[in-house]
């Protein structure tokens, strides 16, 4: 299709270079606008499936059954009041949650859509992944920090300290999926597994995706790990301070962490967008939107990790588990050939 | 570190396990009501708020004896009466029941020798307006009339209660 | 960062918070302090350096009124100390008024008595068991846990006509008999909550996350336990086999057969074991007691004006611990003075020694081990 539109803006006498930079706005709208319904969605499905396994309904007055609840939602978040903290640093303040949803949104750049649909497929995907999951860590200590509250402070340590902790084994598990893959494009693991179930990275790299998984479920701040907001003990950590727009924004952010991490897990363990039968978007959606599912279902059974455990969970067992994981693949693809 | 990591393995299976009950909580139905759409049935003996009773012709069966007012823990009852001069018997005139000094202990219902106060099964009782919380003799009495169990013995059989049609909204 | 805090404790004469420590307030307004708890804490990161309670900000001069209300009409009061097991509550007061009048209380009152206790203790139990896996992060084991409690609450709702605050004992008996078919409820509801006690035991007891963050947390040496005044399951989980319904038995408790759950090694994890393992020795009571409740009035002879003279203390085992009443009569129908031992009261004190050391993140199960009810603390 973009060769298609190649043409078309050749026809206009637009230069290689525009036509890049006006597609690269145009996917990066698309993506952001994907990330936005995606949102809606998940607000909607995250108190749904928390109601049910609860034995109650979650939200069912608003539109039939429920589903226009979100947008009741953003409305009433629009129309809160703008609530800065005395003593806050005002600057610092009203940047974080933009850094992190910048963060977010800056992941979905290689993420693929289907085998060669993705914003940009850098030939350097995986590190790029690793690169900017790190900086909604800079964002949540500029919360924490700049909010002038003690608790607030508190819970944004916890989370540097854990997001920094499980960077390593994430980094660790992606290095085995590029070793297996045999080239750090997203677009070529895709296409690595395109032989159906049998081709999937999860059988040989079991042990990989579960270190990936549990880390990935640290990284974005999902319990069992989620310290950093833990309600019943910090109210709400680093967010406490923020109310309206500001906390929707963390709130969406977070959601977009979400379904990057449920597509990456996709991605990488089981064969991302392919499959029988359904354009590859649809399969795209399917995967993640169940990997999103056994996340939410996790998070609504686990009591939470205490911080020093988490420390523990991350260098010593994690860490170990994903070298292990990274020699038995060096093994692996030797022994493949 | 060998013991974190078979108790991370161990963390693995136990959250198997608990993800097996909360996975299959999901496919029962729901135990909640949909309250108001459909509305909770109260048992007979419920403690709403106190109403006066009338006999069968309609009349109040309550004599002020003021023993309610005295055994009410809070005093949010308020009686005033006059002696009749001609069958020389008390006529209730004011029974201010204020509902929201009320506990709904039922201790006043326990107090009335006459069969006169029963529990009702109002409980929705908010408003907008203060003053009209405080229930006067002849809302009580309506309230009353609204029985739809039997209103006699009401200690020993009906368990201090009676359940009523319709609201206490006026 | 490096402030002066001038807090209560500082104006005390205590020492400032030194360079890197921080000084906290846990509450009033907190979600895992069960009520409006005040935690005074000095941090140093996330450990917790020093620990002072705060109370008294749920005082409602329950024992002032006392003096001004006659004995029945204290009752209700009585109810909102320890809202959550009521009953027992009532109880206390109930006792101690009974010896001051030498009334006697007739063998099925005292049977009903029984069951509504026992049944008030497992649902005091459930709502500890929700409100603690809902501070340690299993937000399911909450509903699931009120679940069941809406079974009990139906149930005396069905008996009292209230679900939670129920006026119920009286003074030489119970308000009212057993409806017809409550045998019928109470056992179908005893069959449910033993299926259901294996599925919280599979969501929360054998989970690893839940153990690692329970076990050697929050521990009382047996010897501390006894020294500060422990009681109930605090006490029991440090190793102390003390159950009032055993050591001092009051009413009917003495014509039942059960065992008394006692802990190792007095942490979280001990406490939590002692207090799921007391559902089955309640259910166990009820079963007895309701194949053997004997027909009769469920009132005694209570004389038409109530004289209270002389004191009394009487004591009983509530799911918290153990709750007394210092009774005074000075003649008339109103007590002179009414004190309410409460166990939380005592406990807070054991706050201090089991709190310093560990995180904040263990506050949390340590308050939800004690389980609080602020009610019963300030009264």
């Amino acid at each position: 299709m973009s060769d298609w539109l190649w043409e078309l803006f050749q026809s206009w006498g637009w230069s290689e270079s525009t036509f890049n930079v006006v597609m690269g706005i145009i996917k990066g709208v698309l993506v952001t606008a994907f990330l936005a319904v995606n949102a809606l969605v998940l607000v909607l499905m995250e108190r749904k499936v928390s109601g049910y396994m609860q034995r109650r309904l979650g939200p069912t007055r608003v539109g039939p059954r429920g589903l226009l609840q979100t947008f009741a939602d953003a409305i009433k978040l629009l129309t809160k009041e703008d609530v800065v903290p005395s003593g806050a640093d005002v600057a610092v303040f009203v940047l974080a949650p933009m850094v992190f949803f910048a963060a977010a949104t800056a992941l979905w750049i290689v993420i693929p859509f289907g085998p060669q649909t993705m914003v940009q497929d850098l030939n350097i995907g995986l590190i790029y992944i690793s690169a900017v999951t790190g900086l909604s860590v800079l964002a949540i200590l500029m919360a924490g920090w700049s909010s002038n509250n003690k608790w607030s402070l508190i819970g944004s340590m916890r989370s540097a300290a854990q997001l920094i902790s499980y960077e390593i084994p994430l980094v660790l598990s992606l290095v085995a999926i590029g070793m297996t893959a045999g080239s750090l494009r997203l677009g070529d693991i895709v296409a690595a597994q395109q032989g159906g179930i049998t081709d999937w990275f999860v059988f040989p790299q079991i042990l990989g995706f579960l270190v990936f998984f549990t880390a990935g479920l640290a990284e974005i701040n999902r319990a069992p790990f989620d310290l950093p907001e833990a309600e019943s003990e910090l109210v709400a950590g680093f967010n406490t301070e923020y109310s309206g727009m500001r906390w929707a924004i963390f709130f969406l952010a977070e959601y977009a962490n979400l379904v990057a991490f449920s597509a990456m897990v996709s991605t990488f363990f089981f064969g991302g967008p392919t499959g029988p039968f359904f354009p590859p978007v649809v399969w795209f959606l399917i995967k993640t939107y169940f990997f999103i599912f056994v996340a939410m279902w996790i998070r609504w059974t686990l009591p939470r990790i205490r911080v020093d455990h988490l420390m523990n969970l991350g260098w010593y067992v994690l860490i170990p588990l994903a070298l292990i994981n990274l020699g038995w693949t060096g093994l692996y693809v030797v022994l493949r050939g | 570190m060998f013991r974190s990591i078979r108790d991370f393995f161990g963390m693995i299976r136990t959250t198997l396990i608990g993800m097996g009950i909360t996975i299959r909580n999901m496919f029962m139905p729901a135990i909640t009501i949909q309250y108001p759409d459909e509305q909770l049935d109260v048992p007979l003996g419920y403690r709403g708020i106190p109403v006066l009773l009338s006999d069968e012709e309609g009349n109040l069966k309550c004599v002020s004896c003021e023993l309610c007012a005295k055994a009410c823990p809070v005093n949010c009852i308020e009686i005033q009466a006059h002696r009749d001069n001609k069958t020389r018997k008390k006529v209730l005139d004011v029974y201010n029941l204020d509902s929201t000094w009320c506990m709904y202990c039922g201790l006043c219902v326990e107090a009335c020798p006459f069969d006169a106060l029963a529990m009702s099964d109002q409980f929705e009782l908010a408003s907008y307006d203060l003053p009209s919380l405080v229930y006067t003799r002849d809302q009580l009495a309506e309230i009353g009339r609204r029985a739809i169990t039997p209103t006699d013995n009401i200690r020993e059989t009906q368990n201090f209660g009676i359940k009523t049609s319709g609201g206490a909204r006026r | 960062m490096a402030e002066t805090v001038v807090t209560s404790e500082v104006m005390q004469g205590g020492p400032l918070p030194a360079e890197r420590e921080l000084f906290v307030n846990m509450g009033p307004q907190h979600p895992s302090t069960h009520g409006v708890l005040r935690l005074m804490l000095r941090v140093d990161g996330e450990r917790v350096l020093g620990l002072k309670p705060d109370v008294g900000y749920l005082h409602r001069c329950f024992e002032k009124i006392a003096e001004r209300r006659q004995v029945t009409m204290v009752i209700p009061y009585t109810d909102r100390t320890d809202y959550l097991a009521a009953i027992t509550s009532e109880w206390a007061y109930v006792l101690a008024a009974e010896k001051l009048m030498g009334v006697e209380v007739p063998e099925r009152a005292e049977y009903i008595r029984v069951i509504v206790g026992e049944l008030q203790r497992i649902a005091s139990h459930l709502l500890w068991f929700g409100t603690f896996a809902l501070d340690l992060g299993a937000t399911t084991a909450f509903l699931y846990a009120f679940r069941e409690r809406e079974s009990l609450f139906d149930i005396f709702q069905k008996l009292t006509g209230a679900r939670m605050l129920y006026n119920y004992l009286r003074v030489g008996g119970v308000r009212n008999d057993l409806y017809d078919g409550f045998a019928d409820d109470v056992l179908r509801f005893l069959n449910v909550l033993e299926e259901k006690l294996r599925e919280y035991h599979n969501l929360l007891t054998g989970n690893r996350i839940f153990e690692t963050r329970t076990k050697g947390v929050g521990v009382v040496t047996k010897e501390q336990a006894i020294a500060y005044g422990a009681s109930g399951p605090v006490l029991r989980g440090s190793g102390v086999p003390h159950d009032l319904r055993k050591a001092h038995p009051y009413s009917v408790y003495d014509r039942f057969e059960f065992g008394i759950p006692v802990g190792e090694h007095g942490d979280v994890y001990s406490r939590y074991v002692v207090r799921m393992q007391e559902f089955y020795e309640s259910i166990k009571i009820i079963r007895q007691a309701l194949k053997t409740i004997p027909g009769g009035p469920w009132m005694g002879d209570v004389p038409r004006r109530m004289k209270l003279t002389g004191d009394v203390y009487t004591r009983i085992e509530s799911p918290r611990g153990e709750v007394g009443v210092y009774l005074v009569g000075d003649g008339s129908d109103q007590p002179y003075r009414c004190h309410y031992r409460s166990p939380c009261f005592v406990h807070l004190q054991l706050l201090e020694p089991m709190g310093v050391g560990h995180l904040i993140a263990d506050m949390v199960a340590i308050i939800g081990s004690i389980d609080i009810v602020m009610g019963e603390v300030d009264r």
